[in-house]
């Protein structure tokens, strides 16, 4: 047996690593406590750097041409733990960040925001189906992981439960336009959002009418998800979805992955 | 040091353990760079497994007759997520955290439910009769994560909070007779508040096609462990007691309830 600046049980200055190679087995590097009187008898496996001035202290999981995982805290970064698809926490992509005051952000998962610009105009009040994003294309406030396209489609990239939502404002009604609905339609199931009488609703100074609708829904992978809006029993399609008005946001739809 | 197959610090074809017994000690296995000048020294552990047809890399916390986490890649998972499980390896147990593919993060067993209104619940409110959702006619489930609901009987429809936390609460309703309906109140429920989500005149608003009034109210709630949640209405002028829960309408859930456990 060679030994090689192992002392006290303590390697200085240099790796240390467990190896195996016989299939069907597992190689492991265990630290175990067998007392169980006292509740600070604890097992620890620490990863410790130089100081503030030194690297990263982190736990690398690895699978040779396949996939790397590191979490661990990011020293270059305000300390945050940070969850990563590389060899260290300091590169690659950050997949979950934990400040060191407790937040958590996640900067790839799904969540997208959009709006509409300008204005979406003749779209339905004789009972037509107006898809929000398909006459005038939506403008992206954010589309975190790229799944949103600005027709108004949202794809899911992974299956889960997502919360999905929209605001929608419209014009143009005439006295017929009793009856309008918002429909949030998704590959599992469709939602009604809203059922009204438009006419009623509009607002007296603006005639303007908004309204606001949100889901919690389960989406596979691949799943869409499209906003409808209907108008029915005017003499034409005269019903405008309105883009910014004054600067504000009036119509756009939103979500994001929850769990 | 008392070395088994130690040949230049590399344990070749076997495991290694760091073991205590005295009470009141932690036992460590560390990692240490002291070098504090050089921002790639680093100190790493480090798991890696033979290769894409191998096993898993991971690691795993353990209270001998009590409790096992293990966090590490799932090589037998296409994509290779980043996984958290309540058992000895990432590929066995409960999944409660995976990352992956794509880096889409999902917690398969956190509260998390939709509920919905399947047939008509008919005659519920009209007369000014406050009606708890499900008391009549228990509600459908799309989901039930964590199996937190109850769908309807004496109590009506109810989440239990499984863990102290915040909730978001989340409900779409259609009232229908709403042509003769002079006002609608539209409650949350919880042990530790009441929130109007509505308060209005439907027959003012309604539309005209289906005499219905739809809304939906979105209220993140506090609730403890055991807490619950439910939902009520009451109709008023309406003729009677002839208000109904629509049901599926050309299969667009009309009236449902949604929550789920935030943090």
């Amino acid at each position: 047996m060679v030994t090689q600046n192992n002392l006290n049980n303590t390697v200085i200055d240099n790796d240390f690593s467990i190896n195996r190679a016989t299939a069907s087995t597992s190689v492991i590097a265990s630290v175990a406590h067998s007392d169980n009187t006292n509740t600070s008898s604890n097992a620890e496996l620490l990863a410790e750097n130089g100081g503030a001035s030194g690297g990263d202290a982190f736990l690398r999981l690895n699978i040779p041409s396949g996939q790397d995982y590191c979490i661990g805290i990011d020293n270059t970064s305000s300390d945050s733990l940070v969850f990563g698809d590389d060899v260290n926490p300091s590169t690659g992509n950050n997949i979950m960040n934990i400040t060191s005051a407790g937040e958590i952000t996640r900067p790839l998962q799904s969540a997208f925001a959009a709006y509409l610009a300008t204005d979406d105009p003749n779209v339905t009040g004789a009972g037509t189906t107006a898809r929000i994003g398909l006459g005038t294309a939506l403008t992206e406030i954010f589309d975190q992981n790229s799944d949103f396209d600005t027709n108004g489609t949202f794809t899911a990239p992974i299956t889960g439960k997502y919360h999905l939502g929209l605001i929608l404002c419209a014009e143009g009604v005439t006295s017929a336009g009793t009856r309008s609905s918002v429909t949030m339609a998704t590959s599992n199931v469709n939602y009604l959002g809203e059922q009204t009488d438009f006419f009623a609703q509009l607002n007296s100074n603006s005639g303007l009418y908004s309204t606001c609708a949100s889901i919690f829904t389960d989406m596979d992978a691949g799943d869409t998800n499209t906003n409808n809006f209907i108008v029915s029993i005017m003499a034409g399609d005269t019903v405008d979805i309105k883009g910014l008005v004054t600067g504000k946001i009036k119509t756009g739809t939103w979500g994001y992955l929850v769990l | 040091m008392s070395s088994q197959n130690i040949i230049n610090n590399t344990v070749s074809d076997n495991d290694f353990s760091v073991n205590l017994a005295t009470a009141g000690s932690t036992v460590t296995l560390s990692s240490n760079q002291t070098d504090n000048s050089s921002a790639t020294s680093h100190a790493e552990i480090r798991a890696q497994a033979g290769g894409t047809s191998g096993g898993d890399a991971f690691l795993r916390f353990n209270i001998p007759s009590g409790q096992d986490y293990s966090f590490g890649i799932d090589n037998s998972t296409s994509g290779d997520p980043l996984t958290l499980t309540d058992d000895a390896d990432p590929s066995t147990g409960n999944i409660l955290m995976t990352i992956g593919p794509s880096y889409g993060q999902t917690l398969p067993l956190q509260c998390a439910a939709n509920s919905y209104v399947e047939p008509a619940d008919s005659n519920v409110t009209g007369d000014s009769s406050t009606y708890v959702w499900g008391t009549n006619t228990n509600l459908s489930s799309r989901f039930d994560q964590n199996s937190d609901i109850t769908q309807g009987g004496a109590s009506g429809w109810y989440i239990s909070a499984p863990i102290s936390g915040m909730y978001m609460f989340k409900s779409m309703v259609t009232c229908s007779a709403s042509n003769n309906s002079s006002n609608l109140l539209y409650d949350i429920l919880t042990s530790n508040n009441t929130f109007r989500g509505d308060d209005c005149a439907p027959n003012s608003q309604y539309n005209t096609s289906s005499n219905g009034y739809g809304t939906t109210v979105t209220q993140i709630v506090e609730l403890d462990a055991a807490d619950t949640a439910k939902i009520q209405y009451n109709v008023t002028n309406s003729g009677g007691k002839v208000v109904q829960l629509g049901g599926l309408s050309a299969t667009r859930i009309r009236n449902a309830i949604q929550v789920y456990l935030v943090c």
